[in-house]
């Protein structure tokens, strides 16, 4: 996800030489949402979504369930697909 | 985005407070030829003159003082008169700001007629922030939005801004593009996590999982 959000900034003229997970959701969530609302407002929202699940499978005690992991997929099934699309238009 | 440098700042008569700084980002958009900088004395078409201005050296107003004239009164006179030259009296010091100089005040988008494009103004908070001599350099163009293919180069004010497109030299920064099929990839590989069960890994780990299932 925070790949095809880094592409869908890139095409939309933003670069950077390095991203944080925080400073790529914020400025997707502000420019491609907020500003030009060429994306759903729920992705970035899902951003945040997939990216806690991830540090919950990841990194803390607890684990998720498939119900949670078949969520965060499709979720970024979706979230990937959008941006191909976008990028797709132009 | 792209920087229209149009006026070099020679001189500051006062200073500028490191936690509010002379400049801001306008709240309203750029109107078109529309000079949004009141600190400086400049007609609308500043392709041809750019006057420099002189600061108005404003006399501090006492905040407790007989004053013949209603507060009212000195209030809208004030304001009126901060509005026109866009300089505030200083009712008193502020100790806590340091000696700044600014080398060139740019106006963005002046010429240029979209929305997106942003106009620094005078911070209107930072009333210590004034500028004293300014002089008309030459316009340049700074472009942002393309580390790629960062230039300032000066041109003539006679010059059509299309020679604006013409290409770019001096690379400095170098920015690696992500491209679109790394996120279908990941993708896949997060699927392949999935279908194999491994709810609790992340892309990476399921990648290299699904790549050599020997390790496992």
């Amino acid at each position: 996800m925070y790949q095809a959000a880094q592409a869908a900034l890139e095409a939309a003229g933003i670069l950077r030489a390095e991203w944080t997970h925080g400073g790529l959701q914020a400025t997707f969530a502000n420019e491609l949402n907020r500003r030009r609302k060429l994306y759903s407002a729920f992705l970035a929202r899902d951003l945040n979504v997939v990216q806690d699940l991830r540090h919950t499978a990841d990194y803390r005690d607890s684990d998720i369930s498939r119900r949670q992991a078949a969520r965060a997929l499709a979720k970024a099934s979706e979230f990937v697909a959008q941006i191909n699309r976008g990028l797709s238009h132009g | 985005m792209l920087v229209q440098i149009g006026l070099e700042i020679l001189w500051l008569d006062s200073v500028v407070s490191s936690c509010e700084p002379g400049l801001q980002i306008a709240e309203d958009s750029v109107d078109m030829r529309r000079l949004r900088v009141r600190a400086l004395r400049c007609p609308d078409d500043a392709h041809r003159m750019l006057i420099a201005s002189k600061r108005r050296v404003g006399i501090p107003t006492p905040p407790i003082g007989p004053n013949s004239r209603t507060g009212l009164d000195v209030a809208l006179d004030e304001g009126g008169d901060a509005l026109l030259t866009g300089v505030f009296n200083h009712l008193k010091p502020n100790p806590s700001d340091s000696f700044t100089t600014l080398t060139f005040l740019p106006r963005i988008g002046q010429d240029l007629h979209r929305s997106s494009y942003k106009c620094l103004v005078p911070c209107r908070r930072n009333t210590s922030a004034r500028l004293a001599f300014c002089r008309a350099a030459n316009v340049r163009f700074i472009r942002l939005d393309q580390p790629c293919q960062p230039r300032a180069w000066p041109i003539s004010r006679n010059v059509p801004l299309d020679r604006l497109s013409a290409p770019l030299l001096c690379p400095t920064i170098r920015v690696r593009r992500m491209d679109i099929d790394k996120a279908n990839e990941s993708l896949k590989a997060a699927e392949n996590c999935y279908n194999a069960g491994l709810n609790n890994s992340s892309v990476s780990r399921a990648y290299y999982v699904s790549s050599s299932p020997s390790r496992t």
